[in-house]
């Protein structure tokens, strides 16, 4: 990674509040055209980061830079970010279009100039048509775009999102998570981006910072996040799975406590086992690898597959999968399945 | 669903009371706004005539003009100190979170729970002793004592339906601090703040009961006279001078509520 | 604004901001307030140069029976007062808060005039009201219920309803703020469980509204107990009030470390009368009535 490349920078930054840690230690670098996502559950820190970059919290240690200036004590109207907020923060008191045209006031931007940039922005996000609305009169669709186009007019070095997602139904929300890809990527805009989803990340992140109480759990690709779980939080939070605690013996080969077998190219030692649902088949479909009986204790529908419970002596898996109509096996049945060993990820133990 | 016998009449009674209460509250005003019309010289309601002289009267009175003078100035500058004052100490109390702040607001507010004969007897005791008994700037200083909790309580209301949000964003809009509360936090607490101005205004002009003991010579209030002159004998005279008061507060109370917008002022 | 500034900043911000209303109180309410309570301890009948401490003023005030009749006559008025503008205001307020916020304004105007129009002004609307010629005797005589005008006025009665009608409007807005927190899925939900409309009011509307009751009820108690205009005026002569005695005391006998006394009896009855309420009347209202 070149260093030019940088635009956001967090040195080891840390908040604390009253002697608890809200954020204790992030150490992040975001690249030119990036779209970067904090993910963690509820309280894990993801606003407070987010916030520090913006200016509006003072970190209690280490330092963040945009472009290679430090702009740790900077304040907020210094730094070149653009942000939305999750209830998007729209001035009720003036129009959409003086909403957008707010920042380019700000810096002393002359008039017709500022019509054009307005015009421009409004017709990126499909809102010309609303600009002398006031926000009440606005959908929260629409609600949204104008926070959006708002905080672009002023084409910041990065682009803050703090899970603008949240306050719109379910249906919406994927069309709107589209358009703001495609937009954002259109500009080649830097963007940090929180959420709490992880469908959500998965979908738009380049890279997904995975946060549990204050710390960063792993960094990586949404594939890395998900197919190699860096820890036993990174594994449940993101997708689901069953996780295995039991030895690595020489020859790689996993022994959970309750005896499963199961092949790895891991280091010996103690290991936990992550294996996702989808990996888990029938066994007449993968008839080359080892078949175990396994008892059904519960399964759901989900349309498109049933998840089963599934007990192996005493190990617990998760099985997806399709069965015709009317085999779906019952509460109680014993099913032969095999193991994908494709599918088993060794998560290092935590100390 | 079958409506029950008790609700009705609890019903019944209910928009009885309301209908009762409205009457009761409305009806002295009305009464002195009615009788202030009369053509004779005394008293009467219904009026048995419709005429102005009575207001031509008080227009004419030098002494209740001087007074009208007086109260308007009075309740003008009271309503000014007591928001600058009352917006500053809100604003703070809203900014920063700290143990004590209940009770910082409760002070605020007691000038409110503090009767005013005993509230008048200590700032007359007080003025005599530092000098200020008997100037403009004590009855001025009492005013704002007294004007200061709707100021405080007001504003407070306002500033908690206020989405801190809004600055936050404006500031990620390159507005330094000064261009956010100009722009964004006084426009938006605007209904707020015209509310308490007319809270502080009309409770000032209107006073009576620490006017009296804070009025002295040529600087006597209005209500004050009309106190003086009721109790000595009453006539059209100050029905009209009454009704100029009536009018003033309708008229404040009024002008707020359109001012203000779409948004409620009260 | 931003809290990216230095704290020390910071807070020397927050003392600019609220020295100036501290100051005020400080030096126009608490020091005035303290000088007064000095005062009801001097020995003679003037505050201005006196020295020494004495008890003379209290004992003057228990020694004879007329004060402390007066202290009870005031008390009285002021129960009355407080029950009746909640009785009255409870309905209204209420009402104004189940009403859509368009025709809310509009009521809310009804409210606010006389809630700030001038006491002076609304006692002597009731003045004209309840005198010789006023409408009150006009419509006595036309229903033939007497021949000559009454004396409506200069009685207990008279008093009483004039208190109750100035102070009625800080228990209409009391009330209404109250139960505008109060979410009218709670008095549905007890409806749609059988409940009567009072005893809804009594287990649900009552108890979460008892807040804004006690607050109204405080402040209309404090503000009949001191109340010296109404008494004089509708009152006359020889009804008598604490708050009434004390203004003679300032402005007429000039006895300031009597009335400065008589102030502190005042405030020391009105909180021991509101600590006893609260506690009797007020948390067990909170609890919720018991009604069959
Ligand atoms: N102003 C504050 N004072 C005290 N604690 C705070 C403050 N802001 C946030 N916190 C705490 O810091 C933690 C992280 O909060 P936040 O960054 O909002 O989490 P997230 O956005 O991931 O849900 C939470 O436990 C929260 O309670
Ligand atoms: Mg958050």
């Amino acid at each position: 990674m070149q260093a030019q490349n940088v635009v956001v920078s967090f040195k080891n930054i840390q908040k604390t509040y009253g002697g608890v840690k809200a954020v204790a230690a992030i150490s992040l670098d975001i690249r030119k055209g990036e779209l970067v996502c904090l993910l963690g559950p509820s309280g894990c820190g993801k606003t407070t980061t987010l916030r520090m970059l913006a200016g509006f919290i003072d970190p209690t240690g280490g330092d963040i830079s945009i472009e290679g200036q430090d702009v740790t004590k900077l304040p907020a109207y210094r730094r070149d970010i653009g942000i939305v907020f999750q209830n998007y923060a729209l001035f009720p008191h003036m129009t959409v279009a003086k909403n957008v045209e707010y920042g380019l006031v700000n810096i002393g931007m002359r008039k017709a100039e500022r019509r054009e940039r307005i015009q421009d922005i409004l017709r990126r996000v499909e809102l010309q048509h609303l600009s002398d609305r006031y926000p009440r009169a606005l959908s929260g669709g629409q609600q949204q775009r104008v926070a959006l186009a708002r905080a672009l007019a002023l084409q910041p070095k990065v682009l803050l999102l703090d899970e603008p997602f949240s306050n719109l139904d379910a249906q919406l929300r994927v069309r709107l998570r589209e358009d703001l890809h495609g937009l954002i990527k259109s500009l080649n805009m830097t963007t940090l981006f929180v959420t709490h989803d992880q469908e959500e990340a998965l979908t738009l992140a380049d890279r997904i910072v995975v946060m549990n109480q204050g710390l960063v759990e792993q960094i990586g690709s949404p594939e890395e996040v998900y197919d190699a779980p860096a820890s036993r939080f990174v594994a449940q939070f993101i997708g689901t799975c069953a996780l295995l605690e039991g030895n690595i013996d020489g020859s790689g080969l996993f022994t959970s406590n309750g005896g499963l077998r199961l092949p790895t190219k891991a280091n010996p030692g103690p290991a936990t086992v992550v294996v996702r649902p989808e990996f888990v088949r029938r066994a007449d479909e993968l008839a080359t690898l080892q078949a175990h009986h396994a008892r059904v204790e519960a399964s759901d529908y989900h349309g498109h597959v049933s998840r089963l419970q599934l007990s192996i002596g005493y190990d617990q898996l998760l099985m997806d999968a399709r069965f015709p109509v009317g085999m779906k096996p019952q509460r109680g049945d014993t099913i032969k399945i095999a193991i994908d060993p494709g599918g088993v990820r060794v998560v290092p133990n935590q100390v | 669903m079958s409506v029950d016998l008790h609700d009705r009449l609890l019903s019944v009674i209910g928009a009885l009371v309301r209908w009762l209460v409205y009457a009761m509250l409305l009806l002295p005003a009305i009464i002195v706004v009615a009788t202030s019309l009369t053509p004779g010289t005394t008293l009467t309601f219904p009026p048995p005539g419709i005429s102005l002289r009575w207001y031509i009267a008080a227009w004419e009175s030098s002494l209740f003009m001087n007074a009208l003078g007086l109260s308007l100035k009075l309740a003008a500058l009271a309503t000014v100190c007591s928001l600058v004052i009352g917006l500053a100490a809100t604003f703070a109390l809203d900014r920063h979170a700290f143990r004590g702040r209940d009770l910082i607001q409760s002070f605020l507010l007691s000038p409110l729970l503090i009767p005013t004969v005993v509230l008048g007897l200590g700032l007359i005791q007080f003025f005599v002793w530092i000098g200020l008994n008997q100037t403009f700037a004590g009855l001025l200083l009492g005013h704002i004592v007294i004007t200061l909790p709707y100021v405080v309580r007001t504003l407070t209301a306002s500033m908690v339906l206020f989405d801190r949000n809004l600055e936050q964003a404006a500031m990620s809009l390159r507005a330094t601090p000064t261009t956010v509360i100009r722009t964004i936090t006084i426009p938006l607490l605007l209904p707020g703040i015209i509310s308490a101005m007319v809270f502080a205004f009309v409770t000032s002009f209107g006073n009576v009961t620490l006017s009296i003991f804070l009025s002295y010579e040529d600087k006597i209030t209005l209500p004050v006279h009309v106190l003086t002159y009721v109790e000595q004998n009453y006539d059209p005279l100050v029905a009209a001078v009454s009704s100029i008061v009536i009018f003033v507060t309708v008229l404040t109370i009024f002008l707020a509520d359109r001012l203000s917008g779409s948004k409620p002022v009260i | 604004m931003s809290q990216t500034a230095d704290p020390r900043y910071d807070r020397i911000n927050f003392i600019i901001l609220i020295a100036p209303a501290m100051l005020l109180l400080v030096v126009f309410l608490v020091l005035p307030m303290a000088s007064v309570f000095r005062a009801s301890f001097y020995p003679g009948t003037t505050a201005i140069g006196s020295s020494g401490f004495s008890l003379n003023q209290y004992y003057k005030f228990f020694a004879d029976s007329f004060y402390l009749s007066v202290l009870m006559e005031t008390v009285v008025y002021a129960i009355i007062t407080s029950v009746g503008c909640l009785l009255l205001g409870f309905p209204v307020g209420y009402s104004l808060a189940r009403l859509p916020p368009a025709k809310r304004r509009v009521r809310m105007i009804l409210i606010i005039v006389p809630l700030t129009l001038s006491l002076v002004v609304v006692v002597f609307g009731w003045l004209v009201l309840l005198g010789r010629q006023g409408l009150a005797n006009n419509i006595l005589i036309g229903l033939g219920l007497t021949n000559t005008p009454k004396q409506l006025l200069f009685n207990r009665s008279a008093v009483l309803v004039v208190l109750v009608q100035q102070f009625l409007p800080f228990m209409i807005l009391s009330v209404m703020n109250v139960v505008l927190q109060i979410d009218p899925v709670l008095e549905q939900a007890s409806t749609s469980l059988r409940a009567r409309r009072l005893k809804t009011f009594a287990k649900i509307v009552i108890p979460l509204a008892a807040p804004g009751i006690i607050s109204g009820f405080t402040l209309i108690f404090v503000m009949t107990a001191s109340a010296f205009v109404t008494p004089r005026l509708i009152g006359g002569p020889r009804t008598h009030m604490i708050g009434g005695l004390v203004y003679d005391e300032v402005l007429i006998t000039f006895n300031w470390p009597f009335g400065a006394a008589m102030s502190f009896i005042l405030l020391a009855v009105g909180l021991g009368i509101l600590a006893t309420v609260s506690a009797l009347i007020v948390r067990p209202l909170a609890r919720g009535l018991h009604v069959r």
